[in-house]
Formats: structure tokens, C-alpha cells, sequence
């Protein structure tokens, strides 16, 4: 009798890392705020996060002794900006909701967001490097 | 610092050139047995000998006090100060600094002086009879720092009350992310407009 065994074929990907997970959100959760026109990995491409061969350019979860992870965005805005402090606001308020429904709340940690850019129309020049 | 920067890397790329070229130029000549194709053969191609007695020689004039001593003096002095600037542009941090709102347990907000000028030039260009701005963002080492805005105005316009709006409308922002303004007002030339 013969025992079924895994195939040649692509080998399923496996479960992402709770850094990825949490990094993922914030960033979706980011890019969904209202004013946030996208995220960057900056000059260097300091700001990014592998998941599985992936990288998610413009959030960087960084691993805590406690267990917890911190994250760094760095956003464009959208033209006309909004007050750059109530967008920050919102950002967080986003990432927080949206950790705390995906059961990651208890490994988030401080949330740094930095405004890379501005994203404005065509005609007045593009986001920078 | 960027030039420092650029001296830095080119002066890196060449000597890697170099020492890539030397370091072939060695193992080839390792593989003949003797002859002009091997070490002694390659010492004797770049002329090292003569190169050991042109040094003996200028070491031996730089050890007797005179002109050539001070300018050889003069020489190590500067390729020390070449050295430090080199080491600045390779290890001074290359991290644009930022422009920081606020530093609390929940993490940092902060912004980069490009999406900062933007919005403080597009604050002053609200103020009635300023037809266009440039702006400047330092950022402070740890926060604060200062924004400098040119407010281009019509002739018509009072530069006072340019000076007044625009520091008013900048308020958020400057108290915001602790940063000291100064506006400077100018007349516009002919050709630009009011609109």
C-alpha cells in the first residue's frame, strides 16, 4: 500500500510571520486614510518589510524585547494636503482599529508615520526621489 | 557634505580599480616559473628597484632639516585633512533630517522638508497679492527648526500685511512641528501676475 506523498510541484507558501502580518495592515490600513496618496520605501529603502519574497515598500515593523513590534511608515500625501497632524492622527487611529481586528493588538506598539512626499497633479511636478 | 559624499565613493571606486588591477596583475605574473614572466620579472617591469632608491633618497632628504623637509611636512598635513574629509563623506550619516511634531511613547509623527515647504508655500500663497513662494525647511537636530518662505507680492500689496497673513496662516503648522518663521516679502517682476 502505498502512501500519498507531496509532488515536485510548487511548494505551498508558507503561513506569513506576525511582523508581516502586522506590517501589511498598517500599510493597507494607511493607504486607505483618506490625504495618504501612497507609501515609500525612501532614498535608501529603509522602509520596507519582506513577506515571503514580497516586499512592502513604505512600512518598516521592527521586532521589540517585549514581544511587540514597532512600526515606521513614511507616507505620501495627496494635493491639496491635509493638516499634516490630523493625518497622522487618523493614520494611527486606522492601524490601531484594524491591528486590534485582525487579534494583533497585544504585539502592536508605537506607531511612527513620517511624510515623505506630496503627490501633486500632473503639471506641477511629481513626487521626489 | 554631498560632494564630500561623491569624493568619498569615486575615490573608493578607484582605488578598488587599482588594487583589482594589481591583484591580476600579481597572479598572472605568479604563474610563470622564472624569467621576466614572474615576480622578480614584474619588480623589475614596474621598475621597483629604481623606485626603492628614489625613496631611500627622499626619505634621507626629508630627515636633514630644510625646504623639501617643510614641504613634505606640509604634505602629510594635508593628506590628513584629505583622509578626514573622505572618512566624513563615508560615514556621516546619509538620513535626511526630519522635521519632527511630536516624540511620545505611542512613536514619532514627523515629516520631510519637501511635503513641509510645500504646504507652508501653498499657506502664504492664500495671502492676498502674493502671486508666488519659495520655501526653505531646516529641520532642527532633535525638533524645531526654521522655515523661511519668500513671498513674492504685487506692488499694490503692502508687505507688512504680507508679512502679518502669511506668519497667521503658517501658525499650525510652525507650532505644530516647533519651527521659527521668517517671511520675506518681494515685489513680483512685471510679468507676474496677480491672479
Amino acid at each position: 500500500m502505498s502512501t500519498a506523498r507531496p509532488g515536485p510541484g510548487p511548494t505551498p507558501l508558507a503561513a506569513p510571520s506576525r511582523r508581516a502580518q502586522l506590517a501589511r495592515l498598517a500599510r493597507e490600513a494607511a493607504l486607505a486614510t483618506v490625504g495618504v496618496a501612497g507609501a515609500s520605501a525612501g532614498p535608501q529603502g529603509r522602509f520596507a518589510t519582506g513577506d515571503r519574497g514580497e516586499v512592502l515598500a513604505g512600512v518598516l515593523a521592527t521586532a521589540r524585547r517585549d514581544a511587540a513590534f514597532d512600526l515606521e511608515l513614511n507616507l505620501i500625501v495627496s494635493w491639496p494636503a491635509p493638516p499634516l497632524h490630523s493625518l497622522a492622527e487618523a493614520v494611527r487611529e486606522r492601524v490601531v482599529t484594524a491591528a486590534g481586528r485582525a487579534g494583533l493588538g497585544d504585539v502592536l506598539g508605537p506607531i511612527g508615520i513620517s511624510f515623505a512626499d506630496v503627490l501633486e497633479p500632473a503639471g506641477l511636478g511629481g513626487p521626489g526621489p | 557634505m554631498i560632494v564630500l559624499r561623491a569624493l568619498a565613493r569615486l575615490v573608493t571606486f578607484l582605488l578598488l580599480v587599482a588594487l583589482a588591477v594589481v591583484g591580476l596583475a600579481l597572479a598572472v605574473f605568479s604563474l610563470g616559473p622564472a624569467g621576466s614572466f614572474s615576480l622578480p620579472g614584474l619588480a623589475q617591469l614596474v621598475h621597483l628597484p629604481a623606485l626603492r632608491d628614489d625613496v631611500g633618497r627622499l626619505l634621507g632628504a626629508v630627515e636633514a632639516s630644510g625646504p623639501l623637509a617643510a614641504l613634505t611636512g606640509l604634505a602629510g598635513l594635508a593628506s590628513v585633512v584629505v583622509g578626514l574629509l573622505l572618512l566624513a563623506g563615508a560615514l556621516v550619516s546619509r538620513r535626511e533630517r526630519l522635521a519632527v511634531m511630536e516624540r511620545t511613547d505611542q512613536g514619532t509623527l514627523a515629516a520631510r522638508r519637501r511635503p513641509l515647504g510645500r504646504v507652508a508655500g501653498a499657506l502664504v500663497e492664500q495671502v492676498r497679492g502674493v502671486t508666488a513662494t519659495k520655501t526653505k525647511v531646516r529641520p532642527g537636530r532633535r525638533r524645531g527648526g526654521k522655515v523661511a518662505v519668500e513671498a513674492v507680492h504685487s506692488r499694490t500689496t503692502d508687505p507688512k500685511q504680507v508679512r502679518t497673513a502669511a506668519r497667521e496662516l503658517l501658525g499650525p503648522i510652525t507650532e505644530a512641528f516647533g519651527l521659527k518663521t521668517r517671511i520675506r516679502p518681494r515685489v513680483g517682476d512685471a510679468k507676474q501676475r496677480v491672479e
